[in-house]
């Protein structure tokens, strides 16, 4: 037993996985014990301030990594925040208190407000737009020091900035070294914690579709503005870093060269990755100390690393450091490199169909989980929906009804407006005339909100964020129930701890369950099509929801997974969700649906149960175009 | 006699990513004729065709051309060796005008300005609606005349064989009517033709011979005067497969 | 008269930089970070030719042209298409690294001290409408003028122009119409390049050949580019001159230190309140 728990504990310890996307912790924490120590082994001061400066490039990169490299967002204003928390602090230690504590607490309520403030054009505008105007920021930076001379110190800037105190006591550049460890230290656990938590799920599941995170009950906009602040933060204490370290700022400090060579850094040391922020940092602080003989090289340099790690990134090979980091752990005995949690997936048949047993647990586990909800019936109305895309009405005047524990089934041939509908009871789109009800009470037109209503779907090419492992996209379905704050996931609390396991725990056993048991810890969007398929189900099935939307789920599968996928939807539909499925494998429609709508040019031509519509003369004619008025079938019509 | 063929697909696969929407399928196409491929939605009809026209990369398998393999072609070459294509949805330059439509389809071949003018005039002299509404822009032209419009422009760059994917789709049926009708006036002119439609019932009368394409495969080859046809069909498109045939039938 | 006046000259570089954005997104779609930086190099190759090599005017310009198409062809080459035609934030990444390595080599190679380059006309001041302006001035803002008008009706006119913008309103067909979608982005770079050799020639008497001279200018003739809005020419010249306007305006009367405060407010509105800018088209794909 004590030995087994040992090689367990071993094995966790040395685990670089941590049983998400390949982020460990071991290996950096022993080079930080080695860094704390460093102030301390008689380093002199020259190198003491290379390790600080080191520091300060790398909680810069650190920012970035968080809003650029997990949530996608190319709000880049990190080195503006970097200077206003430098000057901000540079005045207070001058002028005011000089205390490196109270400089940091000021800087990192500054670095907020100004996180958010550059943040706000990335709320209506994205892509390249929203890099330009956060770089432009950086052109700000001369002229908003010379309009406030005073305080700034105008051209000149503060040249003899005192090493700060802390708590009334005067530091030494050792000492003020070890302050900067122990920051470094605080904000990587932070990040750490923060990224490898459901937080960090949703930042990549922002990054690959907003569209996909509110459709998950996520906000939007929340989300954004956590990146924009949780990726400033790093910046405002680099600043207060930086002028007590180097004694000197000045307008030219900020160039624009420091935001290409932060984009550098970020790239080299991976954008996606925790400690990689630590490689760009000591890459910038080599190039700046360098100056004299390497300053001239450091855009070259810079250009060639985003030139190479851009097309990289394109091309999905980023991450090879990583990827062979993982193969070198995978050398250690494999006992101990495995996760306790793989030890309950064993007990299971590794894939392959799984049988229809393991379907009913799956689906019955997964909604019977929480809140007993099921027994309440559900209806939804789609009243008159009328949408139109630039004049072409997509949708007119659609009538129709679900019900809870019936699997209702929407089909036509292409530009009907299925997917149109479907977005329009999702709350994607905002109908032009009528409207979508739940149990009597209108569906708001906003996603996340319809999301939280208990309205989940699946899309017609499965979404399935890169960077995560296949339990982690089923889990990311979950950050809405039982929420847990930022603050309870970086410390870990009691609650963290129980919903990380329940939510691991959960999206393991459905996926057990639904035959993917083995791949529950594989990258998610290198699966092939009818496991991404299944992945999505998955997870809208985790979100137990009272409605369930899938857009052409069959669309792909072969008759194995087909078999899967009807078995779920017979078990939604027993547990009383209420299904909607638009489908064009007529067969698998005929055979699963309750009640099937048929839509032609935007409106609903045919309702009724399956044998029905099969030999629905008008149905015929859409799908083969007779146009015999329908009545007559042609007498080669098998009888 | 067999005639010899404008197109001879030799068990081709081609898909997106790592699905597969076609697979294995071998067709010929004699020059001068019609031929259909029909099948439900995502049976796999567009992906031939985009593969045909060398926008989905093809797999595995060999696509001969007028005597030439064109396998491995990019689709600006294809358009250039006489293979023509009016998509699905009637995808035209919607922000351009009907004139410049059709100057772009001219886009593939060398030819003097005047000498593309008058080809320009000669397709106003068959659909002389598109004339009316040369300066138009084209997205605010009705779906019927889009349609004329899409075809006209793929007959610019003076094709041998002309691809129409889903003509009828979002169309009344009446204009799938004159769109048939203008099929079979291109094929009488002898321009080979293949149509990819969902429509059997309709497009059967003008197509010399069709296969049928269920999940990426050609589940059956027939001809329009073959009994056998239209049930297979059904039986295809609505799932009246084996087990339900005994099921009521109206 | 002559504020204004000299706004139009300042104006007409931001306007040469945003015709150069708009002319590599119309047939690429990409957002070129790296176009000011051409002009730079453009700067410092009439440097070049103009006092290195004491060449005649024309040669200079051949010159300039020739290098600027060369390392635009270069970069399309290295920096967008291993890309292999994915749009995506990559596409960022690669172009703020070809601006950086562009301006890196300009700084390894001739220093990050401003050179002066003289204008090969005359240099006595003119007077027109009551304002002052120097020969060189007033040659560029003719020469956008000219520029625009003969780009406008290369793209609406010419099948190659036309073929252009076939590929920015659907790559798919313009495919299947027979268009070569690679060789359109190459065009695209190559005259991005060259309308940055002819600029840098044309600015340097006026902004000195200096290494970083894309940073300022390439930020604000992004200004002039979301101004007039994507896709449109004629868009970008027009909000050229304007950002240049508002740029010596507030200049002379509130104060140089608000110029790029003011221009930053102005663009946060275009953004917000415009978003396609005032000639760009409603499907405009990335604002």
């Amino acid at each position: 037993m004590s030995t087994t728990r040992g090689t367990q504990l071993l094995g966790r310890a040395f685990s670089l996985r941590d049983g998400e996307s390949g982020y460990g912790f071991v290996w950096p924490l022993l080079g930080v014990i080695g860094l704390v120590l460093l102030p301390f082994i008689g380093l002199n001061i020259f190198w003491q301030t290379q390790l600080d400066l080191m520091i300060v490039y790398a909680l810069i990169v650190s920012g970035v990594n968080l809003t650029f490299g997990f949530a996608g967002e190319l709000a880049l204003g990190q080195v503006a925040i970097f200077a206003v928390s430098a000057y901000l602090s540079a005045y207070l230690m001058t002028h005011a208190i000089n205390d490196v504590v109270v400089a940091l607490l000021a800087a990192i309520v500054a670095a907020i407000i100004i996180g958010l403030f550059t943040g706000l054009p990335g709320l209506r505008i994205g892509g390249w737009a929203l890099a330009m105007t956060s770089f432009f920021l950086v052109i700000l930076i001369p002229d908003v020091v010379q309009m406030i001379p005073n305080i700034t110190g105008g051209t000149q800037g503060f040249d003899a900035i005192p090493l700060p105190e802390a708590f009334g006591i005067d530091l030494t550049v050792s000492e003020m070294s070890f302050i900067a460890v122990v920051i470094f230290l605080l904000w990587f656990a932070f990040f750490r914690n923060f990224v490898l938590s459901r937080h960090g799920r949703a930042l990549k599941t922002l990054r690959e579709s907003p569209h996909l995170t509110s459709s998950l009950g996520i906000s939007v906009l929340r989300l954004k503005l956590l990146a924009y602040v949780a990726g400033a933060v790093p910046a405002g204490l680099a600043g207060v870093l930086f002028a007590a370290v180097e004694g000197y700022i000045g307008p030219t400090t900020f160039s624009f060269t420091l935001v290409i060579g932060m984009i550098a850094g970020s790239i080299i040391g991976g954008a996606d990755s925790i400690y990689g922020a630590a490689i760009g940092g000591a890459l910038l602080e080599y190039i700046n100390f360098r100056s004299a003989a390497f300053a001239q090289y450091s855009l070259v340099v810079y250009g060639v690393i985003l030139v190479l790690g851009g097309i990289l990134t394109a091309k999905g090979l980023a991450g090879i450091a990583r990827g062979g980091v993982r193969r070198t752990a995978n050398l250690l005995p494999s006992a101990l490199s495995n996760e306790s949690i793989s030890v309950e997936v064993a007990a299971v048949p590794p894939s392959g169909a799984p049988s229809r047993q393991l379907i009913d647990r799956a689906v019955g586990d997964a909604l019977a989980s929480g809140d007993d909800t099921t027994g309440v019936e559900h209806h939804l109305e789609i009243q008159g929906v009328t949408k139109e895309f630039g004049g072409v009405r997509a949708l007119n005047d659609v009538t129709l009804s679900a019900r809870s524990g019936e699997i209702t089934a929407i089909i036509g041939p292409n530009g009907s407006g299925k997917t149109t509908l479907l977005n329009v009871i999702a709350g994607v789109y905002r109908a032009d005339g009528g409207g979508v009800s739940l149990d009597d009470e209108r569906l708001p037109s906003r996603s996340h909100r319809c999301a939280r209503r208990g309205v989940a779907r699946t899309f017609q090419t499965p979404i399935i964020p890169r960077g995560m492992l296949a339990w982690e996209v089923v889990a990311a379905g979950r950050y809405e129930s039982e929420y847990v704050s930022v603050l309870q996931s970086v410390l870990r609390s009691p609650r963290f701890r129980r919903v990380r396991r329940d939510d691991r725990k959960l999206a393991i056993e459905l996926l057990t369950n639904l035959g993917l048991g083995s791949y529950a810890f594989s990258p998610a969007d290198a699966m092939p099509l009818p496991h991404r398929r299944i992945l999505e189900v998955a997870r809208a099935i985790i979100r137990r929801p009272v409605v369930m939307l899938l857009d052409e789920p069959a669309a792909g599968l072969d008759e194995g997974d087909l078999v899967t996928l009807a078995e779920v939807l017979r078990r939604l539909r027993e547990e009383g969700v209420t299904v909607v499925i638009v489908e064009h494998n007529f067969g698998l429609v005929v055979e699963l649906a309750d009640t099937i709508h048929v839509l032609n040019l935007g409106e609903v031509v045919a309702s009724g149960p399956p044998t029905d519509i099969q030999h629905d003369p008008v149905v015929a004619s859409i799908y083969l175009g007779n146009e015999s008025s329908g009545a007559v079938i042609p007498t080669g019509e098998a009888s | 006699m067999t005639s010899p063929s404008i197109l001879t697909m030799t068990n081709v696969s081609a898909g997106y990513g790592d699905v597969l929407a076609v697979r294995d399928i071998s067709l010929e196409v004699p020059v001068g004729t019609a031929s259909g491929i029909f099948g439900r939605n995502g049976a796999g009809k567009s992906t031939t065709m985009l593969t045909i026209a060398g926008i989905v990369a093809c797999r595995s398998g060999t696509i001969v051309f007028d005597g030439d393999d064109i396998t491995h072609l990019p689709a600006h070459q294809r358009v250039a060796r006489g293979i023509g294509c009016v998509m699905e949805g009637r995808r035209i330059f919607r922000q351009r005008s009907v004139e410049e439509n059709l100057l772009l389809g001219t886009v593939s071949r060398r030819a003097r300005r005047r000498q593309r003018t008058s080809d320009i005039d000669e397709a106003y002299d068959r659909f002389p609606i598109l004339r009316e509404k040369r300066k138009e822009l084209a997205g605010r032209l009705s779906g019927g005349q889009q349609q004329m419009l899409a075809i006209a422009q793929a007959l610019m760059s003076r094709p041998k064989l002309l691809l129409f994917d889903e003509p009828s789709a979002g169309l009344a049926p009446a204009i799938v009517g004159d769109v048939l009708a203008i099929i079979d006036a291109l094929k009488a002119d002898g321009l080979s033709i293949i149509l990819v439609e969902q429509l059997i019932d309709r497009a059967l009368p003008h197509v010399d011979s069709f296969a049928l394409i269920d999940d990426g495969r050609i589940v059956y080859r027939g001809a329009p005067d073959d009994s056998e046809s239209t049930r297979m069909a059904r039986n295809v498109y609505l799932a009246r497969g084996s087990d339900h045939r005994d099921g009521p039938s109206i | 008269m002559t504020t204004l006046l000299s706004g139009l000259s300042v104006g007409a570089l931001f306007a040469l930089v945003a015709i150069g954005y708009q002319v590599v997104f119309i047939s690429s779609g990409i957002f070129n970070f790296a176009q000011a930086t051409l002009v730079t190099l453009g700067t410092f190759l009439a440097y070049v030719g103009v006092v290195t090599l004491h060449l005649n005017p024309i040669l200079t310009i051949l010159m300039a042209t020739a290098g600027c198409t060369i390392v635009g062809l270069i970069e399309e080459r290295v920096a967008i298409r291993p890309l292999s035609g994915k749009i995506s934030r990559a596409e960022l990444v690669t172009t703020v690294g070809a601006a950086a390595l562009i301006e890196g080599v300009i700084t390894l190679i001739w220093g990050s001290t401003p050179l002066e380059v003289p204008f090969f006309g005359s240099t006595s001041v003119l007077t027109i409408f009551g304002g002052r302006i120097v020969p060189d001035s007033l040659i560029l803002i003719i020469f956008v003028i000219v520029l625009s008008i003969a780009l406008h009706v290369w793209y609406k006119y010419s099948i190659s122009g036309l073929a252009s913008i076939a590929v920015a309103e659907d790559r798919v067909a313009a495919r299947l119409r027979g268009i070569n979608v690679g060789r359109r982005s190459i065009i695209a770079f190559a005259m991005g390049g060259a309308i940055a050799g002819v600029a840098g020639i044309l600015v340097a008497p006026q902004t000195y050949a200096v290494s970083n001279l894309g940073d300022t200018v390439g930020l604000t003739a992004f200004i002039a580019f979301a101004l007039g809005g994507s896709g449109s020419l004629l868009g970008a010249t027009i909000g050229g001159f304007a950002v240049g306007i508002i740029e010596q305006e507030v200049a002379r009367y509130v104060g140089s230190l608000y110029v790029n405060s003011t221009l930053y407010v102005v663009l946060l509105i275009i953004l917000f309140v415009m978003p396609n800018g005032l000639f760009g088209r409603s499907t405009a794909r990335a604002l």
